[in-house]
Parts: C-alpha cells; structure tokens; sequence
C-alpha cells in the first residue's frame, strides 16, 4: 500500500527506541525525516481555519437569505 | 509442395551473442525458437502476404502505424517492452476509429542479453496481441556489440481498416464537446519510475499497459459522432490535450478535482514534486464526443474491461483556443501547457 | 487526517481569502498602490502559481517572488566546476533531478551525460554515499546543493561517511542560507516590501529566531509559512493583521512542522560540518557576505573542492550573466518575469538563458508553465 522507502530518522529519534516512531507522521525531505507533525498543532490550525471557512458560509448563507427579503 | 517435417529448431546459448545477428544457422534458430514459434505467422517468406475482406469496402481506408520502443527497465511491474510495443501500436490504430489486423516486430537487440528475456518478451507480445485480437505477422532481427544499444530494443508496425463513414479527427472538436478518460492517470509512468530504482522508492502501482480497440469499437457505436480519441502515452494527459487544441483552435478546460488518480502516484508526485499530467500512461486515452453523446460514450465506456473507471475531465470551449487550463481544487485557474524535456524530480 | 488534503479544503479557502480581501481594504491598499509581500522561497512560488493563488487574492495585494531557489541562485561557474569533476574518469557525478538542466558557460550537467560523463540523478546523498559503497573503484560525487532545508542531509551524511571510513565518497558543496540574501534585499533602496512570507522547511530546521533581525531591526512583519494553499493563505493574511495593526513580529503558522528552536540534530551536524565561507556569489544578486557554505578541514576528506583542486577562489571565474539575462532584477522583485524583455522569446523552459526559467521553482518557469500573463489573457 502506498509508496515505500528507507528514510534516515537521525533528526527526529529522541530518547526512544526506534520502535516508539511506528505510526508516527513525520516531513520527509531528500531520504531524511526531518520533523514530527505536532499533532495538538495541526489541529488548532485546521481549527482556525475552518472556522473562517464555516464562518464565510454562514456569511453567505446571510447575504443570500437578505437577497432573498429584499427582492 | 512436400514440407519435409523436421524438428523445431533450438537455441543453443543463454545469451545473444554478434552470431545471432550474423544470418546463420544461429540466427535463423534465435528467430524459429524465440520468435516465429511463439507468434506462428502465417508463412515464411521475407514479406507477409494478407488479406482481409473489410479492405475491400468502398470507402474504407487502410491505417498504418509505427512506433519504436526503448524502454528502461525492460521488465517492470504490470508489463514489458513487449507488452507496450503491440499495445502502444494497436492503441495508435484505435485511435483514429481502426480496427486493428496485423503488427510486424523488428528487434535490435544488444549482445550480452539472456535468452529467457527474449522468450519472455516474446510471449508477452504474443498474449497481448491475442488480448487485442491482431497477429504479429512479419519482423526482423538484428545483433548490435555490447554497449551500442541498450537491452532490447523493439519498433513495432502495425497496419489496420477503418471503416466506411469514419473520420475521427482532432480537427473536428468543437466547444461544448465533452473530454472523457478511461481509467486513472499516470500509473504507467509511476511504475516505471519506481522500477528504475534511483529514486529507491517502493509501490504496488503496476503499468496500465492494456490495448484499447475493443473499448474504442464499444464507443463508436454507441456515440458514432465521437470527434477524436488520443493515447495519453509520453507527455501525459496534458500532451494528448494539447495536441487537440492546437489542432482544432479550441481551448479545453479541465477540472482538477475530477482527474482519476491512485493514491499511490498522487504520493510519487508529491515526493518527488511530479505532475500526473505529465507521466506516461499505456493504456489510457481522452476522448472527445459531442455533450448529447457523452452520457452514452461513458456508459459504454464503462461497460469495457478497459474503462470501468472511465470518468468526464472536462469540456472544450471557445475561450482561449489552443490553450488548456485547469481549474485547481481551490477554484483558481492555472494553464496545462505541453512538457518541455523530460520531467525532473524537484529537490525543494 | 493525512495532513496534506485538510488543508487544501476548498470552503476554508473561501473563508480565509474573504478576510484577507477585508484586511486588504481596511489597510487601504489597491491595485494603483498595492502591499507588497515576499515570499522567500521558491517552493511557495511554485504554490501560489499552481493554485492560482495571486489570481484568488485581491489586486491590492501584490507577491514579489523572493530568491529562495538555491538552483536559480546557483553561478554558472559553479556549474562549470561540477562539469569539469564529472568529466574527470572514474567519476561518477550524482546531482538532485532540477540541477540538471542549469546552463554552463560550456555545458549544462545533462549536456556533460549525453557528452558521455557518468551523471546520475539521486533523491538522497544517502543514496549517492549507497552508490560509493557499491562502486569501491570509482570516486562518488555528490553535487550539494540546497538552503538550510538540505544542508542538514548533506552534514549527516558526510558524517556517516567519516563513520564508514568511505573514502571514495565526496561532496561539491554549494549550501546556501537563507538570513544574509534577506537582509541584502532589505538594505537594498529600490526594494518596497512590506512584509515576508518566510520559508517553512528552511525554518524547520533553523528555527524562528533567525529572522528575528527583520522586525527588530527593518520593522517588518514575517510569518513562517507552510506550503499547502491554506498554509500560505493564512500566512498572507497573518502578515496583512500585522501592517494593518502597525505591529512588526515574526510569527509561526507552521507550527505543527516547525519548532520555535528549529532541529537541534540537524543544528549540531551543521555547525560539525559547515563552515560559512567569507561570501559566496549568488546569480543575479552578486556577492554576499557569509552567505555560503564550506566544508571544515576535518572533513577535507570528503571535500570535493579539496580532492580535485577546483573551486571557490581557484581558477578564473567568468562572473558576467549572458547578455539580456535580468534574472537578478526578477528574483529581487523590480520586475515582474514577463516584463523581462527575453521571456518567452529569447528564454524559455525548452533554451532557458536564465536559471529562473531552469528550475521548476524559478519564477519565470512557474510564470510560464502555469500561464500567469497568458492565463490573464485567456480567462
């Protein structure tokens, strides 16, 4: 499944065995695994964003509905 | 005429050598044994002597293809260059409305290469070529030094009928004409890629390598006003597209979020920093048909082994004749225009 | 979550460009006098032209594409040296896929191949050191090139070449960083910029706190970016907050890949390895001052520039660009690349006079391949 290949963990191996990086997601660059993807990060980001987002439709969704009385 | 009946003819060796090019004994038991045994042409003599009933029909018209195959890894995952070169050439008789009849295979091949290559690429072409419902009915060999070529190299011909009353051509595409593929984009490519081997990746996507007449036969009939079909081999989808705008002064318009790609190679682009548009595909075409058709075209489409995943892309337009644009999954718009060289891996 | 397709959500995207227009407004900039960001690096040049990013933002807003391509940066002298290694026999030259088609003043690398040097294109230097260990009768070269987003593989394996004992492994070191061009703009006079959008990958590994000289010192805003659409659209419009706000601070919206501190492995094996050299030229900018990397002497070794006498300093080197070519002016964002008078003419993807039309991150090759005037015009 997927697309495979051998990567250099060096960078993001802290005091663990190898083990502990299964399932982890990591960025990978040029065969080395530079960064973990702070996964609390992640998620408060698509948060904000998301919210813009949601909150852009319920704007439209207002405009239409003002439309909509006026006409 | 007495044929005395005699052994079939053996090679001795495990790999080619300048003697099987030579036109000896050697050579003439390289061909019976690898190649003649396999395709069982329909007689010996230096030309291949054919006839078929629907060349006789007025107003039919006599396809001739040819192509040449070199490529590298010649073994790969979902094929060979056996398979692509009776596919590559039956697909560019389907293309324009033939109905594919007969393939010649002339080989050059490298000193140095095994001999179970050579049977293997043999019966690869013999089972496609079977699949696709054409004979392999004349070819040639020859032997070059170790170095001067690079494994095998094949160039196939391929000559087929096009029938009365069809003229599929790239010239005719017309704005509101609807794009359709047949299946996802790029495996081909990606697996050529992965099998290569300098990019150390590993992926369980095999070549889309199949032939596609009987998916174009399936098409005709059931949108018979169909404009053009091309195979969306080097250069990608965004080649085939193209090709088709520069030809009929039309601008295509195709939408991102619609393009049928594997998972698998949507990862290979995006570590490499790849285009699917541009990666090689086998056995995938676009086709245009008129908007009235298109619902027709796809569900016949999608009734063939070769196109269950047969989707829309998107349409021709008058604005912006010969250009393709496509609108990216976030609504903007950006131009697919032809590959410039080869396609290279990004670093950034 | 796969961290890739939730942030390029499409409605999110209309959330944050409809903000990005009303802050746009509320600092009063249009089309006649537009805010001019930069953005740094040339894989977030690459993002905004194919997802059409300047064609979605509003006109006050206008993107001035930085010099972060290390391959558009690259002097063509330096080419030249490379060729030359690769020529020499038993070489075996390995480079990353978009350094092959940089024009020489002779040739260009995949012009030597075709000339018959063994050139081989590699997505690691691990696979190139692999290559070293597989071929002990030839000298392995690995052509590095690359800001701080690729030095820290370079260091490592070097240092796992030292481990090794492999000798027969080298590098042509052309590491770039990414602070000195920055702070080279900047001082530059004829530069209007308002704020940056800063290098995600590059910051992964060095930090925030190297761009700290830009609000402290030039009171410009920076926002460390990712490099998905809605990444960059919420950098966008983090730096738009700070010019309207009258505030200049380095932010991080990378944050779930980029840490504050950046990578301390990739840090150590850096200042192991690296030496900066006293300045180092960079097409169309010139020379800028401890701007380049080298490789200390105790790993002379596997110095390339040392194992075959040729490099920085050594041997005359032709500095003058082509004649016409004004990627300098493109990179430094004085203008825009169809205004360059050989676009599309005189230099195009297919006989590029420039590195901005060779590398795919180049603005002229993104301009180019993605339409920018010409999509203008069509739609």
């Amino acid at each position: 499944m997927g697309v495979r290949r051998q990567v250099n963990v060096a960078c993001i191996l802290k005091d663990e065995p190898i083990e502990a990086l299964i399932g982890t997601w990591s960025l990978i660059h040029v065969g080395f695994a530079m960064s973990r993807i702070n996964e609390e990060e992640a998620a408060l980001t698509l948060d904000i964003l998301r919210q813009l987002g949601e909150a852009q439709v319920e704007i439209e969704a207002m405009r239409a509905s003002e439309r909509m009385l006026a006409s | 005429m007495n044929q005395r009946l005699r052994p079939p003819r053996r090679v001795v060796a495990d790999r080619v050598t300048l003697a099987h090019g030579g036109g000896g004994k050697a050579m003439r038991d390289l061909i019976e044994d690898v190649f003649t045994s396999v395709f069982a042409p329909p007689g010996m003599e230096d030309q291949a002597r054919l006839m078929h009933p629907s060349l006789l029909e007025p107003g039919a018209q006599l396809a001739f293809t040819t192509d040449s195959f070199v490529v590298s890894p010649m073994e790969f995952p979902g094929g060979d260059i056996g398979t692509i070169a009776v596919c590559g050439t039956v697909n560019d008789l389907a293309v324009g409305g033939a109905r594919p009849l007969w393939l010649s295979a002339a080989f050059i091949i490298e000193e140095g290469v095994e001999i179970a290559t050579l049977r293997r690429i043999a019966r690869s072409m013999q089972t496609a070529a079977e699949a696709a419902g054409v004979r392999i009915v004349t070819g040639d060999t020859k032997v070059v030094g170790r170095g001067a070529g690079d494994g095998v190299f094949v160039t196939t011909s391929g000559v087929g009928v096009i029938p009365p009353g069809r003229d599929l051509l790239a010239g005719k595409v017309r704005p509101g004409d609807v794009a359709i593929v047949n299946g996802v984009l790029g495996d081909h490519g990606a697996a050529i890629l992965a099998a290569r081997g300098d990019m150390a990746l590993t992926t369980d996507v095999v070549s889309d390598c199949r032939p596609l007449n009987l998916l174009m036969e399936a098409v005709l009939a059931a949108a018979p006003d169909l404009r053009c079909a091309r195979d969306a081999t080097r250069g990608g989808l965004a080649s085939a597209l193209n090709e088709i705008t520069d030809a009929a002064g039309v601008g295509v318009v195709i939408a991102e979020a619609d393009l049928p790609l594997r998972p698998e190679v949507k990862g290979v682009c995006e570590i490499l920093g790849l285009d699917p548009l541009y990666l090689a595909n086998e056995g995938t075409l676009v086709l245009f048909v008129p908007p009235d058709q298109a619902a027709a075209a796809l569900a016949a489409m999608q009734g063939t082994a070769a196109g269950r995943a047969a989707c829309i892309i998107g349409q021709a337009t008058a604005s912006h004749p010969g250009t393709v644009v496509m609108k990216t999954v976030f609504g903007g718009g950006r131009i697919v225009d032809m590959l410039v060289g080869e396609q290279l891996p990004r670093i950034c | 979550m796969n961290y890739a397709d939730e942030f390029r959500d499409p409605v999110a995207a209309r959330g944050v460009l409809a903000a990005i227009a009303r802050v746009t407004d509320e600092i009063g900039a249009t089309r006649e006098k537009p805010v001019h960001i930069m953005e740094i690096c040339g894989g977030h040049t690459h993002a905004i032209f194919r997802y059409g990013l300047d064609k979605l933002t509003p006109p006050g807003l206008e993107f001035i594409h930085g010099p972060g391509c290390p391959v558009c940066v690259l002097p063509m002298s330096r080419i030249d040296e490379c060729v030359e290694i690769a020529e020499r026999p038993g070489v075996i030259m390995t480079t990353f896929g978009d350094a092959m088609r940089v024009p020489g003043h002779r040739k260009s690398l995949i012009q030597a191949k075709a000339d018959g040097a063994d050139i081989r294109m590699v997505y690691s230097p691990l696979d190139a050191l692999e290559l070293a260990r597989r071929h002990p009768d030839r000298e392995v070269v690995f052509f590095g090139l690359g800001f701080e987003t690729t030095t820290p593989s370079t260091a490592l394996t070097i240092l796992q070449a030292a481990a090794d004992g492999q000798t027969n492994f080298s590098v042509f070191c052309n590491h770039i960083t990414v602070p000195p061009p920055i702070k080279a703009l900047l001082d530059d006079p004829h530069m209007i910029l308002d704020g940056f959008v800063g290098p995600g990958h590059v910051s992964m590994v060095i930090g925030v706190r190297p761009y700290d000289f830009i609000a402290r010192d030039y009171g410009k805003p920076i926002v460390v970016a990712g490099f998905e659409p809605l990444d960059l659209l919420q950098s966008v419009l983090m730096v738009l907050e700070q010019i309207r706000d009258g505030r200049a601070e380095v932010e991080n919206q990378y944050s779930r890949v980029v840490p504050d501190d950046g990578n301390p492995v990739s840090i150590a094996a850096c200042a192991e390895v690296y030496a900066p050299r006293p300045s180092f030229e960079w097409r169309g900018l010139g020379e800028i001052d401890a701007s380049g990397l080298c490789i200390r002497p105790a790993y002379a070794a596997w110095d390339a520039e040392v194992k075959f006498g040729v490099g920085y300093g050594k041997g005359p080197r032709a500095v003058a660009e082509p004649d016409g070519c004004r990627c300098g002016d493109v990179m430094t964002g004085r203008i825009k690349p169809h205004a360059c008078p050989q676009f599309g003419t005189g230099c195009t993807p297919e006989m590029p006079l420039g590195a901005l039309m060779v590398s795919s991150e180049g603005a002229c090759a993104a301009y180019f391949q993605y339409g920018g005037l010409r999509l203008e015009e069509a739609l």
